[in-house]
């Protein structure tokens, strides 16, 4: 320990730091006085350095109580600055979580309670604050996106909506954030196809995943096909493996989709798709566009064992060819995704908390004997299609 | 403050010309500067600084004690006989002197005896807080002596200048107006301030006792040491040390894919050469391992070294060049 006189020295020490490596790194080792010169100075600097001690004014240290049975460090005495990005308040207490306190004590700008302990107290820490690194991915109440206040909202009123006026013609079909009129409207039969559906004003179920109080009404019998039973929909599982990140759209991306929008039609557009009034006859056309195709194919390509990959028709872009003769499908990795409760989580484990994190990003840390090392996913989007 | 019932141990203590290596769920540490220091210039071992730097604590590009070694360096140096390895009992009384005391009896007395020491060593603290506060009071008060009579020319100067511009009215208390430095000096002793907040105290990071810490023994695989066995350990050791014994010097290869980075002379003042990476002696490489290995040291201009060791215990080594850029 400092005796009170070099505790009072250290007031006017010297504050900067020395050159890190005293010029350019050599490439080999030659023996010479002049590296072996520099080497020493490196060396006396590093030595010099870490021999001072950790000396603070008093009043600049906060000061601080563990309380075990709570994981928790209430503050007693706040000083410095860090309240602004670090600690919570609970009923009027101020309380740091324990590896923001470490950190704190670490730094020294703050006080640890335990007189003689400094150095368990360190200790302890850094095996809680390995375990905490991975945790830490997970972002708290607060950080929650803010974005997610106004879907609540109004979904939530959408599902009133819904029960009073649409419960009975409806079939719904979990769709994710991308416009759903193409199926709902496919099924919708008791209306004449001369009706133009306003989505503005046809509310769809909330099924986000803080709602667990969905109901996904049964589905009507008579809009279904023939051989198919409406059964009650289950999506609570479906729920939890939502993805809430907004998709961030590359320039190209947009323009792609404004040309899809331009020049691909969509099936509901067919003046012969239209007519159709229920599954049964939409299935009818079907059967008839087969027939019409199946004229124009010589049986020895389409009818023998080996046969094309691709049927001749209304593919028209590269994106629709490769979603037709692809072998892998994308995943999202999410479909066996567990609890985070092992102490080096999996890549879907990880994947699964990015994914639910939102708009926060996910920067999750490899601790691996004093590296540290910071990763995140970045979104990416396979190009599937080329332009014509 | 010591404590009577494991200071005796002497047994159980660790030889003190030996380094100590500090164990926490298989990290290792070093907690001393000198340690730190005989370590790298003599045993030639780098390990990983993890603390905060004392002189600028709050920012990470340059860290201070502890160092952190890795497995393998740590191991090294216990066997060239340079270092023991040893953790923190926390109830030191059970776990140093089991057979001393009657079970039941150990666990009461011990809480109690803690307590005691505990309260004795708070009060201990809060007295050498004080006398330390008043010494540093004194040292203050003594540099502002000093920097007042450094000052007192000038000071009487600033004065006689000031009087005479007020005119000549007053000629009579120019002269104690000269002494007056010298009064404001005497009177310093009663009215100089010193607030405790502005005292300056130590954050200990060492214990200034070494009874509650316990030998670890290399040979049995702990919580505190899990290597002792495994077959990745036993590998990377063996590589490690016969580069080592080679004269290299080593650090974790984990931020570029590999086990080791190995420099030519110390990372100081050296770039890395080589990036080993570890492969059983009886295992297959899939090509495209060998190919991610030889493309990632080509990108970070080192080349890649595959290590393994034979039946033998000789290490072997194949390095790998992409041949396609130069």
């Amino acid at each position: 320990m400092h005796a009170p006189a070099e505790l009072f020295a250290v007031r006017s020490q010297q504050q900067s730091l020395p050159q890190r490596s005293h010029g350019q790194k050599d490439f080999l080792p030659d023996g010479s006085e002049a590296q072996d010169a520099k080497l020493q100075m490196c060396r006396t600097d590093q030595w010099e350095l870490l021999e001072e001690e950790r000396v603070e004014r008093l009043g600049s240290l906060g000061r601080g109580i563990w309380k075990a049975e709570e994981n928790l460090v209430e503050l007693t005495l706040p000083a410095g600055k860090f309240w602004h990005t670090m600690g919570f308040t609970i009923e009027g207490r101020q309380y740091l979580l324990p590896e923001e306190a470490l950190y704190l004590l670490e730094c020294y700008c703050f006080g640890c309670s335990l007189k003689t302990g400094s150095e368990t107290a360190i200790n302890n820490g850094k095996e809680q604050v390995n375990l905490i690194t991975a945790s830490t991915c997970c972002p708290s109440e607060e950080n929650a996106p803010s974005s997610k206040m106004p879907m609540h909202q109004s979904s939530q009123q959408g599902g009133d909506e819904l029960d009073c006026q649409h419960s009975n013609s409806n079939v719904k079909s979990p769709c994710k954030s991308s416009p759903p009129a193409p199926k709902t409207s496919k099924a919708e039969v008791t209306f004449p196809a001369s009706i133009r559906w306003d989505f503005s004003n046809i509310c769809f179920p909330n099924c986000a995943p803080d709602q667990p109080q969905v109901k996904i009404p049964d589905p009507e019998p008579t809009l279904l096909p023939k051989n198919v039973s409406g059964r009650p929909a289950d999506i609570s599982c479906w729920l939890g493996k939502l993805n809430l990140r907004r998709e961030k759209t590359s320039r190209r991306e947009q323009e792609q989709w404004e040309w899809e929008r331009k020049y691909k039609t969509s099936i509901n557009a067919d003046p012969k798709v239209k007519k159709c009034s229920n599954w049964k006859e939409y299935k009818e056309l079907l059967l008839e566009k087969a027939c019409q195709r199946d004229q124009d194919r010589p049986p020895c390509l389409w009818n023998d064992t080996v046969r094309p990959l691709l049927k001749p028709g209304p593919i028209k872009s590269t994106a629709a060819v490769l979603e037709e003769i692809t072998v892998m499908s994308q995943t999202t990795m999410l479909e066996d995704s567990k609890s985070f409760d092992e102490q080096i989580p999996t890549l879907s484990t990880l994947k699964t908390l990015a994914y639910q994190s939102g708009d926060v990003p996910v920067v999750f840390a490899l601790v691996d004997h004093g590296e540290v090392a910071f990763y995140t996913f970045k979104d990416f989007q396979p190009p599937v299609d080329v332009y014509p | 403050m010591e404590e009577e019932a494991g200071s005796d141990q002497s047994g159980a203590r660790p030889a003190s010309s030996k380094i100590q290596i500090h164990l926490l769920h298989g990290n290792a540490f070093i907690w001393n500067v000198e340690d730190a220091r005989e370590i790298r210039e003599k045993h030639g071992l780098v390990g990983k600084l993890v603390g905060a730097l004392v002189r600028k604590p709050r920012q990470n590009t340059r860290l201070g004690l502890p160092l952190e070694l890795l497995p393998e360096e740590a191991r090294l140096l216990v066997e060239i006989g340079a270092a023991t390895l040893v953790c923190n009992c926390l109830n030191q009384r059970d776990s140093v002197d089991p057979g001393d005391l009657p079970v039941g009896n150990t666990s009461l007395s011990a809480a109690e005896h803690e307590e005691q020491s505990s309260k004795a060593e708070a009060e201990a603290f809060q007295q050498f807080l004080q006398n330390s506060y008043e010494e540093q009071r004194q040292l203050a008060l003594e540099e502002k002596r000093r920097m007042l009579e450094s000052l007192s020319e000038n000071i009487n100067k600033g004065r006689s200048k000031r009087k005479r511009r007020h005119g000549d009215q007053e000629e009579e208390p120019m002269e104690s107006s000269s002494h007056a430095p010298i009064m404001d000096l005497q009177k310093l002793e009663e009215t100089f301030h010193f607030p405790e907040e502005a005292m300056m105290v130590q954050i200990p990071t060492a214990r200034t006792s070494i009874d509650n810490i316990k030998e670890v023994d290399l040979c049995k695989a702990s919580p505190d040491w899990p290597y002792t066995g495994e077959k990745k350990h036993e590998l990377r050791f063996r590589v490690f040390r016969d580069l080592w014994k080679k004269g290299y010097y080593l650090t974790s290869g984990s931020k570029f894919g590999g086990d080791f980075l190995v420099y030519p002379g110390d990372p100081m003042r050296f770039h890395a050469h080589y990036i080993a990476i570890c492969f059983p002696q009886d295992e297959e490489i899939a090509l495209s391992d060998i190919i991610t290995a030889g493309r990632l040291g080509t990108n970070v201009k080192k080349t890649v070294l595959l290590c393994s060791f034979n039946k033998e215990g000789l290490v072997t080594y194949t390095s790998l060049q992409w041949s396609g850029l130069q």
